[in-house]
């Protein structure tokens, strides 16, 4: 369990770093997956901010100046993403994914609802499930509907009515069919 | 000298499994019964927890 402490310890840290450049974040990824219920093998932990690039190359300047070793991939105009910053350790890694100017509806509204945290204390909140949902098909491809799939079918008390206002809202395409297959896979 | 059946046609025709249904529903509430907690450090451990997977190189 030495591994698991040891990163969601740098999560925490991190975001005090976010937290002291206003910015603030949502635990998304594999690791909101497990939370959801869907357990599946992960060396990293992910946090989902809007923040734009000048913003994360502040941010990852702090980050190294607090000892980390921070690297910012920047998005070019066609990028889905506002740009990654990867922090890596001997805790493994954290990425910290920015959806500013691309997809900064999500991150408000899951920031704004999120009511679980990674664990008790801890400051670090849990993308809400139909949040996370939504966030899988903006991903796109086949990996991102498989996980889809699998929360569903984990989840069978999920207010679908609910998760669908909130995709039609963002205007996501794709959960009508990945609903079907949880449902002929029960 | 049997003749071979050459096609993939003669599979029979795909279904789903009850027993690996069954089998699902049962990891499943295993799971529902974790707190979040629990479940964030069964994935961030797994692969040091089934690392005895790893596939090791032939002797001979």
């Amino acid at each position: 369990m030495e591994d698991a402490d040891a990163i969601l310890r740098a999560a925490e840290d991190i975001l005090h770093c976010l937290h002291a450049h206003q910015l603030d974040a949502v635990v998304i990824g594999a690791v909101a997956l497990a939370a959801h219920r869907y357990v599946r093998q992960t060396e990293d932990l992910d946090l989902g901010v809007n923040a734009n690039v000048r913003k994360l190359r502040e941010l990852t300047d702090s980050l190294r100046k607090a000892g980390y070793q921070a690297e910012l991939h920047e998005p070019d105009a066609d990028d889905p993403l506002g740009g990654v910053i990867d922090i890596e350790g001997s805790f493994g890694l954290i990425q910290i994914i920015s959806y500013a100017d691309k997809f900064p509806a999500v991150i408000e509204d899951a920031l704004r609802e999120s009511r679980l945290t990674a664990r008790p204390g801890s400051a670090l909140k849990l993308v809400p499930l139909p949040h996370l949902i939504a966030l899988k098909l903006y991903a796109g491809g086949t990996k991102s509907r498989a996980d889809v799939l699998e929360l569903l079918m984990r989840n069978p008390e999920l207010d679908m009515a609910g998760v669908r206002a909130l995709c039609r809202g963002y205007r996501l395409a794709g959960l009508e069919e990945l609903i079907i297959e949880a449902r002929s896979a029960d | 000298m049997a003749k071979e059946d050459p096609s993939p046609a003669s599979l029979p025709p795909q279904r789903r499994s009850r027993s690996a249904a069954a089998s699902r529903r049962a990891e499943i509430r295993r799971v529902e019964r974790m707190t979040v907690e629990e479940r964030i450090r069964a994935a961030l451990t797994m692969s040091r927890r089934f690392a005895w997977l790893q596939p090791t190189a032939r002797t001979r």
